[in-house]
């Protein structure tokens, strides 16, 4: 530190100008930053359920359908029917679009005069409201098309479309806006809504933009405001937001350079990156102006402000660095990228801070700094906290033991859910569009079982029909598979009588009609519903998008157990699907959560360990961490606040900037016992100079996420919320439970001496005495 | 009157057509008189014979059927056909009976062994796929005078001299009918043997190409090929079509085409 400090001071111009250079390179690489909002790109897929769910869509792929809903007062009039056919036409045209299904393109299987037929549902659309009028009836009565195609009200009806594979992201996004402008264009008098994968990942993108600009200048100016109160200088709060704002050029430039998108997480990093980057910079000021406060030169306030904080800064940042980066043992992409990359954005404000800041203050003339005003305004703010940590000992152990206790009790009810309200608001158009699809479809997420067995074997596609039959009445929508298909080809056999629309009672007529079925189709086409050996079948239901949770998984286990019960032998049932899918993940979540807790506390100390040697300063370091992560768990049981991929991060997040205040915190009171050979005194002193600025640093990082309340997404509100109060009860543990732990383990030699550790002040006495003097 | 087309005409399409004349050839030929050279042969009255159908999946993956196959025109001009499938087991026995009238609608049938009694069935959709396989109904059929046939270039591919005569639907509601944009046939110079098809999009993209391999002469100076392979690009899938024992003339009779026939136990 000593080394850097001079080289520093003697090159200030090199630094400074080598710092420019470098945020150069970044801000061209940053400027070809992708945005992501892909939940499918974050699943792991070393879990069974996830491998299942992605091989099942790579196969089938029938997870990015879009849905249209065509609503009005009489979709199946003449007039309605027209546009509907005018609107597949034109989507089939598109050369991204692979197929499109809807009532005028439907192929079917029918019994005629003519004889048995494969054709078109509507072959010629009704040349007039007579016969539109006997087709309305045809098709409402028939259990087949309503509510999988028409609502039962004849209002509303789908038309849906299959993409050709699109890998890139953003390519699904522009398809899906071409064809959401097609359908616009040209829908008369149909309103239209729609939903799917597509359009969720569309909406998403949309709606995760427009916050994060709404958002962001907010945090900044925010920030801005907070530091012009503590340090009433211009320089006081340029710098700490210089260095932020390179050090998220920094960042993101990194992550375009790895080719990596800024995903929904990732996103909110430039925040977390002003509130935790900036106290690194707030840090060096300080010190440099309590330098300049005692009568120290320029150049030996600078000096002095590199080495005293240096390590302190140094230390923090590491601690820091590891607390985010035990993400990366996360199975989540998005979790593991922020990991790395806030880790990375760390780093950088770090070496911005130590090196940047102070070569700038050098080469500038020396703030004006009023001696003692400061100190008295410190004194009179924080004076409570420094009276309850040094002469109510046992008020703040009651109160934290109490506290702990409370939250202990709410810990267990948190509940984990991934929801696709999570990121849309309750009133938002797509929300209220799946609740129609709910009530008149069924739901726009659809379960997928895979079944196992001889498709030809009567006794198979028996048990098939009798789980459907249980899906429906556990509450799924009308399930459609090659039994709806066979039963329907076995009443088309049967001229058209409704009671055959069963599976046939002769085993022998099912791998006939199952080879009608399979000549009649495209290779590849049958697909979708069995595959090309015929030993696996599929059976697709919907399901709301929208559903509460808990119920959602209570149907699944349900499901499971039904399957279980039907199937027999060698015949077996794999459920899957969206649904099952986000109950794996949430699953992992649990799991994560308390992996992740445990490693950023456990690197955090063992980093601790090695820096202080101390056990007992190692502990006393951690418990106000401890007891944040306790209580913001306790917190979120009583708020009834989910745990989600998103507020997962917050224990890591609370240990890497918590524990910068218990560092910081502890190495001013080792000094101030130096001088003053007190616990009292060196505690009273060490909450009036590095309280101030640990209350200063919660401020803005707690204001930072406290902007994201405003947000539009609701895991953004929560995790904001949290988030703030997590980073208060941080800094006000380190000003309480930190003195407390000190005060109980650590030996009275020690308190009054301070350990031996590797933190050595060698400068420090000669310049207070030749300050003083 | 919309065109009807059925599974069985499609197949005695298959066989009659790509024959070849060869004789007394006028040097100049234009893309239409080049495909019309390869259109059926005047004396083939009936024919007969069995046929290997192979699906493989884009995994490589085949589905195999087989089935024996009659075909007759007889003096009024009527084209009978009569399909029975041996493979896979689960559905011998199962037929289609298809009988044409050139002045009316087709009449067809279709047989499953376990229903007992024949059904009747009614007509296709043009641009269907045949049996199952990568074939379309349409890649097969003969209709030389919906489309636009233009002579392109003159290609030599392995020393033959090959006619890519560009074939094209002449409005575009018959585009929309059988789904594609154009074709391109390899004829070659000497026999009129076709060696291969491509079947393209409306911008150009092929779809699916059809290669015509191991031609067998039937009569003199007429040529059938006897393994035909689709391959469908997007979906990766292809049939490979194999005949055997082929005869010709053998002297079928419309008694040879009757419901009795198509229900006979195999």
């Amino acid at each position: 530190m000593k080394k850097l400090a001079k080289y520093i001071v003697s090159h200030s111009k090199l630094i400074v100008g080598m710092i420019i250079v470098i945020t150069i390179m970044f801000t061209w690489q940053a400027n070809m930053i992708e945005q992501r909002m892909d939940f499918e790109d974050n699943i792991p897929e070393d879990d069974p359920r996830l491998s299942i769910f992605m091989e099942l869509r790579d196969r089938y792929s029938q997870e990015d359908a879009v849905t249209f809903i065509l609503t009005g007062e009489n979709v199946l009039s003449r007039e309605s029917l027209i546009t509907v056919d005018h609107l597949t036409n034109i989507l089939l045209n598109h050369p991204q679009i692979k197929e499109v299904n809807s009532l005028t393109n439907l192929t079917e299987f029918a019994a005629s005069e003519e004889g048995i037929r494969s054709a078109p549902l509507i072959e010629e659309i009704p040349e007039n409201e007579e016969e539109a009028k006997k087709l309305r009836t045809k098709i409402l009565s028939d259990p087949w098309y309503v509510n999988r195609l028409v609502s039962q009200d004849g209002q509303s009806t789908i038309i849906q479309f299959q993409p050709i594979r699109l890998d890139v992201f953003e390519e699904r996004l522009t398809l899906f806006e071409e064809a959401l402008e097609l359908v616009s264009k040209n829908k008369e008098n149909l309103q239209i809504n729609f939903a799917g994968p597509m359009a969720v990942d569309y909406e998403g993108e949309k709606i995760l933009g427009e916050d994060l600009q709404k958002l962001l200048p907010l945090v900044l100016l925010l920030t801005l405001i907070i530091l012009f109160i503590s340090f009433r200088s211009i320089r006081g709060v340029i710098l700490p937001v210089l260095t932020v704002i390179l050090s998220v050029i920094w960042t993101i430039g990194f992550m375009a350079l790895v080719k990596r998108p800024l995903s929904t997480i990732t996103n909110i990093m430039p925040i977390l990156l002003i509130g935790v980057g900036s106290a690194y910079g707030i840090h060096i000021i300080s010190r440099y102006r309590e330098g300049l406060s005692i009568g120290l030169e320029k150049s030996q306030a600078v000096r002095l402000s590199v080495e005293k904080t240096g390590f302190g800064v140094w230390l923090a940042a590491i601690t820091t660095m590891v607390g985010f980066g035990s993400l990366v043992l996360s199975d989540f992409k998005m979790i593991w990228e922020f990991g790395v990359f806030s880790a990375f954005g760390v780093f950088s404000a770090f070496v911005i801070s130590v090196t940047f800041i102070p070569a700038i203050l050098n080469l500038m003339p020396a703030l004006k700094v009023k001696k003692v005003k400061k100190t008295v305004r410190l004194k009179t703010s924080l004076s409570p906290l420094s009276g309850l940590a040094i002469h109510h000992k046992k008020v703040v152990l009651v109160i934290m033991v109490l506290l702990v206790l409370i939250s202990l009790i709410g810990w267990p009810r948190v509940k984990t859910e991934i929801s696709m309200t999570d990121i849309f608001p309750k009133n938002s158009e797509l929300v209220k569009t799946e609740e129609i699809i709910d009530e008149k479809y069924g739901g726009s997420s659809q379960f997928i079982i895979l079944t196992k067995g001889d498709i030809s074997n009567y006794e198979f596609l028996r048990q098939m029909e009798s789980f459907q039959d249980e899906m429906v009445k556990l509450g799924t929508g009308q399930p459609m598979s090659v039994v709806d298909m066979l039963k329907r080809l076995n009443r088309a056999f049967h001229e058209g009588k409704e009671e055959y629309e069963a599976l046939p009672d002769d085993p022998e007529l099912i791998p006939q009609l199952l080879f009608l079925l399979e000549i009649s189709a495209k290779p590849g086409e049958l697909e979708d519903l069995m595959n090309f050996e015929q030993t696996e079948a599929l059976i697709y239901a919907p399901i709301s998008n929208v559903m509460n949770f808990g119920e959602k998984k209570e149907l699944v286990q349900k499901m499971e157990l039904k399957a279980e019960e039907i199937f027999t032998g060698d015949n077996q049932a794999i459920i899957s699907g969206m649904p099952i899918a986000e109950l794996a993940a949430t699953d992992i979540i649990d799991r994560e959560q308390m992996q992740s807790i445990f490693a950023s506390v456990i690197a955090v100390f063992i980093i601790m360990l090695i820096a202080f040697r101390s056990l007992s300063i190692g502990i006393c370091c951690m418990l106000p961490i401890l007891f944040t992560i306790v209580f913001n768990f306790g917190l979120m049981g009583f708020l009834n606040i989910p745990l989600n991929y998103l507020n997962m991060i917050i224990a890591s997040l609370a240990t890497g900037i918590g524990i910068d205040y218990s560092i910081h915190f502890y190495i001013r009171y080792k000094d101030e016992l130096k001088i003053h050979h007190s616990y009292s005194k060196a505690i009273d002193e060490t909450i009036r100079t590095t309280g101030t600025a640990i209350i200063t640093n919660a401020l803005s990082v707690g204001m930072g996420f406290a902007v994201l309340i405003f947000s539009n997404i609701n895991m953004f509100k929560q995790f904001g919320g949290l988030i703030t109060i997590t980073m208060f009860v941080t800094a006000i543990g380190a000003l309480t439970i930190l003195p407390l732990a000190l005060y109980l383990f650590l030996k009275k030699q020690e308190l009054r001496t301070g350990n031996e550790s590797l933190i050595e002040i060698n400068l420090e006495k000669e310049l207070y005495v030749k300050a003083k003097n | 009157m919309k065109k009807k087309y059925n599974y069985v005409v499609i197949i005695l399409m298959l066989f009659m057509s790509f024959c070849v004349v060869n004789q007394g050839i006028a040097q100049e030929l234009t893309g239409k008189e080049i495909i019309e050279h390869t259109e059926s042969i005047e004396t083939l009255k009936d024919l007969r014979g069995s046929m290997e159908m192979q699906i493989i999946n884009k995994s490589g993956k085949a589905r195999v059927r087989e089935l024996t196959i009659i075909g007759l025109e007889n003096e009024e001009g009527i084209e009978k056909s009569l399909i029975r499938f041996l493979k896979p087991s689960k559905v011998k026995g199962t037929g289609f009976l298809t009988i044409s009238n050139p002045d009316g609608p087709d009449e067809s049938y279709l047989y499953l062994p376990a229903l007992g009694k024949p059904r009747r069935l009614s007509s296709e959709e043009r641009g269907g796929n045949f049996m199952g396989s990568d074939f379309t109904n349409e890649d097969m059929s003969s209709c030389h005078e919906d489309y636009e046939h233009n002579l392109l270039n003159i290609e030599e591919i392995d020393d033959v001299a090959y006619y890519v005569v560009e074939s094209v639907p002449k409005t575009e509601k018959m585009q929309q009918d059988v789904g594609f944009a154009r074709k391109l046939t390899w004829i070659s110079h000497d026999k009129f043997q076709v060696l291969k098809m491509e079947v393209l999009d409306i911008n150009g993209k092929i779809i699916r190409i059809l290669n015509y391999d191991e031609y067998q002469e039937i009569e003199k100076d007429a040529w059938i090929p006897t393994r035909l392979e689709m391959a469908t690009i997007e979906s990766g899938s292809r049939t490979i079509l194999e005949y055997k024992n082929i005869e010709v003339n053998t002297g079928l009779t419309d008694d040879d085409f009757s419901i009795r026939q198509l229900t006979r136990p195999l």
